[in-house]
């Protein structure tokens, strides 16, 4: 088996995971807001509710896609595509699990094994301000308008702290590949490998960018339904507004995964390493491609509870915290998330020289 | 180093240059500016599929990314109609532009002749000789070695042009107050 037919082969299973989460957070998200609010929430179709991202997504199929008289007709189109786009082709640098050996060739699960897969992921998801600024145009609506600039000054900004953060980050690991940052917090089989213990800053500070990259509360600016009506997609109806959501939850889904990968020791199981789980299985009397397999679908398990979590903390910080002011907003990115940034950098350089001398 | 291309390098190829060709033939300035980010991106695919990942993604990173959406941001915010270019002044300003264009054109040609001249055969132009398709590790000891004053005067380069936009703005800047302090 050739490696680009197991990534073609990995490639329609990446695709259905992502597409997965979304049903699973739309009825999350409703119910765990109206958790925190003391209300019921969506609990009529299906058994505590749970048929009613069905019933949504066949409203928005069935519903007509209106197209304003006065839009640019092809970029009204093109806009919810460029969203959905991103965060798919973000996901198949991420590493899933181990690696599974068959006739006696590993193959990693990861879709595309590339050297410099954190640029990659970052250069991909830097294109997602291109739907909303394109949608905001094309829509021929003053609001729309508004909401498309405040998105792309917003993702401009938080985009050069996260450059710095990752900065500071590349010159910890060493390496720009995301899985072998992987293999690196699998070293000690504990917690104090992980990143978020080896530069707690940068894990705060990312997180945070996250948000903003991802247009989610407290810095939903570019939606602002009490100033915007919806933002960029206030003309939007029926399945290109679909689109807009389905886009949306990818984003949070490959955010969480990166963060998950760069913070969290990725796809290792704390205090178990890859072989030792492998060599679990082999005394089970399993055959290796099985229990390679096994291992790597524990780990890939691994992830997704690790997903979860940023998943969870996603909701959780939306119907907590208040919208921002836009001006708080660009304050905070170039004010003090950035400042921090460089002084971490700073900081980080010192002591890599200090340990590289040591050592 | 030469290899045919497959297919879908091909096809990339295609893709970039119908994109390019839609940056200065369409009407709409927006429609332009974004088939601009196009070109940067598949031309950024291009380097992906030669080999030569670092630079695919720092260009798809920064010209794709970043300096394109400023360019739609602008283009955006000037509210520009579709308009036609026309050429002002009369026939031997006519000629001259011709005759640049040609000049230009001539130029172009023959800096790719090599290319050319086995079309069909990607040739991997200095990739590998420059360490390009190594990774960052290999590209960044060649940059802060061999490249080192180039590296440094492209650095110089742009803080003297972010400087020169200061100077300019200001200029104008300082031009109104006087003229609004003389009223």
């Amino acid at each position: 088996m050739s490696q680009l037919l197991w990534s073609s082969l990995l490639v329609p299973v990446l695709c259905a995971f992502l597409l997965t989460w979304i049903p699973v957070m739309l009825i999350v998200e409703r119910r765990a807001a109206a958790w925190m609010q003391r209300r019921s929430g969506p609990n009529r179709v299906g058994p505590w509710g749970l048929m009613q991202p069905m019933s949504d997504a066949i409203k928005m199929i069935f519903k007509e896609a209106n197209i304003p008289r006065k839009a640019h007709r092809i970029l009204f189109v093109l806009a919810p595509a460029l969203a959905v786009l991103p965060p798919f082709l973000a996901m198949i640098v991420i590493p899933l699990g181990g690696s599974v050996n068959i006739n006696g060739q590993e193959y990693a699960l990861q879709a595309f094994n590339v050297n410099v897969g954190l640029l990659f992921y970052l250069a991909i998801t830097s294109l997602h301000v291109y739907s909303v600024l394109t949608a905001g145009w094309a829509s021929n609506n003053k609001f729309s308008l508004m909401g498309g600039l405040r998105a792309s000054s917003q993702m401009i900004s938080y985009e050069i702290a996260i450059g710095i953060c990752i900065v500071s980050l590349v010159m910890t690991y060493g390496t720009l590949d995301l899985r072998e940052i992987v293999k690196l917090q699998e070293a000690g089989a504990g917690l104090p490998a992980w990143g978020f213990a080896l530069q707690p800053i940068v894990f705060i500070v990312l997180w945070v960018c996250t948000f903003a990259e991802t247009n989610r509360l407290p810095f939903d600016l570019p939606e602002g339904e009490s100033e915007l009506v919806a933002g960029y997609h206030t003309e939007y109806s029926g399945m290109t507004f679909g689109m807009f959501m389905l886009g949306e939850y990818a984003a949070m889904v490959a955010a969480s995964a990166f963060l998950a990968t760069l913070f969290l020791g990725g796809y290792n199981i704390p205090f178990v390493s890859e072989e030792a789980l492998r060599q679990v299985f082999l005394d089970q009397g399993l055959h290796l491609t099985l229990a390679s397999a096994a291992t790597a679908l524990l780990q890939f398990a691994c992830l997704i509870l690790k997903i979860c979590f940023f998943m969870w903390v996603f909701v959780w910080v939306r119907w907590t915290l208040p919208r921002f002011r836009y001006d708080q907003l660009m304050d905070l990115g170039w004010k003090i998330l950035l400042p921090i940034g460089v002084a971490n950098v700073i900081g980080t350089m010192i002591v890599t020289y200090f340990l590289k001398r040591g050592g | 180093m030469t290899v045919s291309p497959t297919f879908l390098q091909w096809l990339l190829g295609a893709v970039t240059l119908a994109l390019a060709l839609l940056v200065i033939l369409g009407r709409n300035p927006v429609v332009s500016a974004i088939s601009l980010m196009g070109t940067l991106f598949s031309t950024g695919l291009i380097f992906f599929s030669v080999g030569a990942q670092f630079v695919g993604a720092v260009q798809i990173l920064i010209y794709a990314g970043a300096i394109s959406v400023l360019f739609i941001f602008v283009v955006m915010l000037l509210d520009l109609r579709p308009t036609r270019v026309r050429i002002p002044g009369r026939a031997p300003v006519y000629v001259f532009s011709f005759v640049v264009c040609a000049l230009f054109f001539v130029a172009a040609i023959l800096s790719v002749l090599p290319v050319l001249r086995n079309l069909g055969a990607i040739e991997i132009l200095g990739l590998s000789e420059a360490g390009l398709d190594q990774g960052p590790v290999a590209i960044s000891m060649q940059l802060l070695s061999k490249y080192m004053i180039p590296f440094q005067a492209t650095a110089l380069l742009l803080l003297a042009a972010v400087m020169g936009v200061v100077v300019l703005g200001k200029k104008n800047m300082l031009s109104e107050r006087k003229q609004s302090e003389q009223k």
